[in-house]
């Protein structure tokens, strides 16, 4: 198990740096360049040096003046020593920004999370253990709905149903007007107030498809002989789904909520946006806007190193509830 | 039959309070312990109703071993599967007939027993041993869980580890203590199958259907299992109805014969009947596919032709296209049932008297 461990290791830092090179290329090849911005700004106050010195000064102090190779050596040295830079668009060192904005979404994300499979498992194996009946289509179709359902539009909905016309929630932000004033008590259930929205949000428009999953899966194993087999020896339907089925199912759920784990850190984009929410996924949106490649970088690179580690993990999951990998 | 039918026997046979008058009846013959009459099992398909059982009648006397043999897809299976009522639900019904079950102080028509009901049965009353051993098993459960599992249900409310135990030492598994905690992936094939026939046996049931137990194993395992299942099925006086399609475990195990064609039953009788006196074209053609010792293999008999189409049937001799003596008579409607001794009975017309060739001496 342990040697295992290790080589999968060793095989995801060769992917994490290849993944690293393709990253820093991507954002060096951005549209959006920041010195250029900047040296426009520059070059505009009344007599300043002219655009093109401009971006050669700025070229420099940047380290965009190597090419892409050397660069990224230059970055991977960086990254590796820990020194991760400051952001060029919030003017602080990037882990700082980075965790001031993080908490906020890791949170949101997974209330989400748990809300989701709280609901989607139970009701995926609802609609699987009756098959094409009534609960299966009210089930399915819910399910279907939640998916097709746009983030912006359900958000806005929502908003106009509990924030304008019942006037329950703010429309967005954190925190409300008097928080500095509020207890502590009273601060944290102004900020939890403040989450609901987008966290039903989150819910509802991604709980679809873990639910469809979980129903796809619990379909497929029902069909098992050894479910047959269970039926053969007089088991009741209950006992049959909770006992047998239910583990097997496990099997590949583990595979995909282990696979969305790095998802906490991502942040959630649009909702995010679309509540004034500043977290990690409105704040690296503007970070990539803006052509911020050392904030981009470091958070891109978070995101590639976690999703790998979640692969292995969910691996070393799938060994716990699957008796028949014994990783050797 | 329509979609709606089905629901309907969907519907009745999961309903909760069905009176015991429903569906307790009497054995025609007390000595047996199965009689199916007139079984017809449908499986509802998007392409059309394919009859995988039509109009099949067969006794399983006490403590005797039925064989029912046939080409692959002619309803063997299905037939097994209506006697437990574990058809893939909803598409496959038991839409008509009766399969009485001797219970000793009582018969269950299993035809219209409710699933309630039905589920203190399975695998106390009557249990099955199925042909994959190697998928019948539930891979996230240890061997001792499962085994455990069925004595629990129905047996003692605390069967103990030692119970299990026994039972594997009963299948000729010495490392009982072992494979208690062992995971199916841990064990061959024919040990998969000898767990599956201590789960099955586990409660003394009055029969046990083994669907081709030993069609997916090693030869050599083969005759260990299928000694096993007649040493136990002796010991235990279970009656066993035995799905096959390998002649050479009919010869070692089987005291009557049964003969399927799509679906239907063309000849039944004794072993001695079936393999020297076989009346049917089909049957024949069966035995003569049987490889023998001194016989090379290159000319070893086929029957030529397919299995028809099991969604609309023709009303005439379903075997005709691929009958090599069928007469101006079998053009006509189905052959009728023609008693040839007590217990020897054919579907043919070249079975029939010459002068009264409509079927009017049809036996049963
Ligand atoms: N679950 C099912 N759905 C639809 N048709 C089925 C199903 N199971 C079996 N059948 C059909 O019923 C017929 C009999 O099948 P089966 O009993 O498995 O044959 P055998 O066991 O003799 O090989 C076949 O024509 C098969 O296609
Ligand atoms: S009834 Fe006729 S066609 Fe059918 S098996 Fe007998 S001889 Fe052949
Ligand atoms: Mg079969």
């Amino acid at each position: 198990m342990g040697k295992y461990i290790l080589k999968r290791l060793g095989i995801s830092v060769g992917i994490l740096l290849v993944v690293m090179f393709i990253i820093y290329a991507l954002l060096r090849s951005l549209p959006a360049s920041y010195v250029e911005t900047m040296a426009i700004q520059l070059s505009q106050a009344p007599g300043a040096k002219p655009y093109d010195v401009w971006v050669t000064q700025l070229n420099e102090q940047y380290g965009l003046n190597v090419g892409l190779v050397q660069g990224y050596f230059v970055q991977l040295k960086n990254l590796l020593t820990g020194n991760f830079g400051d952001s060029w668009k919030f003017a602080v060192p990037v882990t700082q920004k980075f965790s001031q904005v993080i908490g906020i979404s890791f949170v949101m994300g997974a209330i989400a999370l748990v809300l989701e499979i709280l609901i989607a498992v139970p009701l995926g194996i609802l609609a699987a253990s009756k098959q094409y009946s009534r609960r299966d289509y009210a089930i399915t179709a819910g399910a279907l709905i939640g998916i097709s359902l746009p983030t912006f539009f359900f958000a806005t909905v929502l908003k106009l149903v509990f924030s304008v016309k019942l006037g329950w929630f703010d429309l967005f932000g954190l925190v409300g007007r008097d928080y500095p004033n509020l207890s502590p008590w009273g601060k944290f259930w102004d900020m939890a107030a403040h989450l609901v929205l987008p966290i039903i949000t989150l819910v509802v428009v991604s709980v679809g498809s873990l639910m469809r999953h979980t129903r796809t899966n619990m379909l497929e194993v029902l069909q098992a002989d050894y479910i047959r087999t269970a039926r053969a020896k007089g088991l009741r339907n209950r006992r049959v789904i909770l006992n047998h089925a239910f583990r097997n199912t496990l099997i590949p759920l583990v595979t995909i909520i282990g696979g969305s784990l790095p998802g906490l850190f991502a942040g959630a984009l649009i909702t995010e946006t679309l509540f004034a929410i500043p977290g990690i996924g409105y704040t690296s949106y503007q970070a990539m806007v803006a052509g911020d490649i050392p904030f981009s970088m470091f958070y891109l690179t978070f995101l590639a190193a976690l999703t790998l580690l979640g692969n292995l993990l969910s691996d070393i999951l799938y060994a716990v509830v699957d008796p028949r990998v014994r990783l050797g | 039959m329509t979609r709606k039918e089905q629901m309907l026997l969907e519907k009745r046979r999961l309903a909760k309070k069905v009176p015991q008058s429903q569906y307790l009846t009497q054995m025609r013959d007390s000595r047996n312990a199965l009689e199916i009459e007139e079984l017809r099992t449908c499986f509802f398909t998007d392409a059309g109703v394919v009859q995988a059982s039509d109009g099949v009648s067969f006794d399983v006397p006490m403590g005797k071993t039925v064989a029912v043999v046939g080409e692959s897809g002619c309803g063997k299976s299905a037939m097994g599967l209506s006697v437990m009522q574990l058809l893939q639900r909803p598409q496959g019904q038991v839409v008509g007939g009766a399969i009485r079950l001797n219970l000793g102080d009582c018969a269950y028509d299993i035809a219209k027993t409710p699933e309630n009901v039905m589920e203190k049965l399975r695998g106390k009353a009557v249990s099955m041993i199925f042909q994959e051993p190697m998928t019948a098993l539930n891979p996230v459960m240890t061997i001792g869980k499962q085994l455990q599992e069925v004595l629990e249900l129905h047996e003692k409310k605390r069967a103990t580890k030692r119970h299990a135990i026994k039972l594997l030492d009963m299948v000729g598994i010495a490392n009982g203590k072992g494979v208690y905690e062992m995971y199916p992936h841990n064990l061959s094939g024919g040990m998969r199958q000898r767990v599956m026939i201590a789960m099955a046996l586990s409660c003394n049931p009055k029969l046990v259907i083994a669907d081709e137990p030993t069609t997916a194993l090693d030869v050599t395992v083969q005759a260990q299992i299928l000694e096993l299942l007649k040493s136990l099925k002796d010991k235990l006086g279970s009656a066993v109805l035995l799905i096959t399609h390998d002649l050479g475990v009919v010869a070692e195990m089987a005291d009557f014969v049964v003969v399927m064609y799509a679906g239907r039953v063309v000849e039944q009788g004794t072993v001695e009947e079936i393999f020297y006196q076989a009346a049917h074209p089909y049957t024949i053609g069966l035995m003569k596919s049987k490889p023998v010792v001194g016989r090379p293999v290159e000319s070893l008999y086929t029957i030529g032709g397919k299995v028809p189409n099991p969604i609309n049937m023709p009303d005439y001799c379903y075997f005709r296209d691929r009958c090599d003596t069928k007469t101006e008579d079998c053009d006509g409607q189905y052959p009728a049932q023609i008693q040839l001794s007590d217990t020897h009975i054919v579907s043919c017309y070249r079975a029939f008297p010459r002068e009264d060739a409509d079927g009017k001496h049809s036996g049963s």
